[in-house]
């Protein structure tokens, strides 16, 4: 399946992606188009693009989206998204000591490699490595 | 410099959970307001896609928003939007520089620098201000760090 989302991926696209390999879609294919293209002639799932449906919803991240749509039940993976939320300033109050960490880490992936197809598979083993820990951890 | 603008209009009877999280996320980011539903920021790459989907946001509720590139017309507007988004900071960090003076303990240094952390975000124009609270911390907690040996040193 084409899963088509937004060039300059940050962290909640490169945690989204990797979620979608792990848990939906292992042959999961990513194209990326430029913010303001429409993407509704595309043929594949749109995410993490302003009113796709499997974007932010009730102010909370894609990543949180996600494992809701595809009902994905997982304690480390809650936690993963609580870390998403609050580099996208929905969880204020509360973040995860993770999250500012991993925020500008993954804001620097794709300056660095310059690539986004790249920038998904480094940040992918950045979040196998965040997931591993954590269920250690919890 | 360039400057991002959004442009909201809230749907007519918003949920107070959209009105609280739009104004937690703008007041967040420090934004300015030019008026009712008009706000304006630096442009970066981080300051885009949070407005983006600030708007977005709106947008599923049934409301409007849109975002704009601007630039300033005159170089008294755009020294004014400066003077704006550093005296803002400014002010914080004058305000945690204050309570540093104050002699604080261990647990009241580290909330200062949790907070000095919530304002750099908002820093967009790096004042220089903020190199001197993370020395005032840097020598509190030197101080702390000496004050624990020499505690230790005294018991023994």
């Amino acid at each position: 399946m084409k899963w088509i989302t937004w060039t300059e991926v940050g962290i909640d696209r490169i945690a989204c992606a990797w979620l979608i390999r792990r848990m939906v879609d292992k042959d999961a294919e990513f194209l990326f188009i430029p913010r303001g293209t429409d993407w509704k002639r595309l043929d594949g799932i749109a995410f993490d693009i302003p009113g796709a449906n499997l974007s932010h919803r009730r102010g909370r991240c894609t990543f949180c989206t996600i494992l809701k749509e595809y009902s994905i039940n997982d304690r480390v993976m809650n936690e993963i998204c609580a870390i998403v939320d609050a580099a996208d300033s929905v969880n204020d109050l509360l973040p995860p000591p993770e999250a500012p960490g991993i925020d500008v880490i993954c804001r620097g992936l794709v300056k660095v490699l310059k690539d986004d197809s790249r920038a998904l598979e480094v940040g992918a083993i950045l979040f196998e490595a965040l997931y591993t820990q954590l269920a250690e951890e919890l | 410099m360039d400057w991002i603008m959004l442009i909201t209009r809230l749907p007519r009877a918003p949920t107070s959970a959209l009105k609280v999280a739009t104004w937690r996320k703008l007041k967040r980011l420090g934004v300015y307001t030019l008026q009712d539903s008009v706000y304006l920021l630096p442009r970066s790459a981080r300051t885009l896609e949070a407005l983006e989907w600030i708007g977005a946001e709106i947008r599923e509720e049934g409301g409007e928003a849109s975002l704009w590139d601007v630039t300033a017309r005159t170089e008294a507007s755009e020294r004014d939007m400066r003077d704006f988004f550093l005296e803002q900071v400014n002010a914080h960090y004058r305000t945690i520089l204050e309570e540093l003076g104050k002699e604080p303990d261990e647990q009241k240094l580290r909330q200062l620098w949790a907070q000095y952390h919530r304002v750099k975000s908002q820093d967009y124009l790096k004042s220089p201000l903020a190199i001197e609270v993370r020395a005032a911390c840097e020598r509190i907690a030197f101080e702390i760090r000496g004050k624990r040996a020499g505690g230790e040193g005294s018991a023994s």
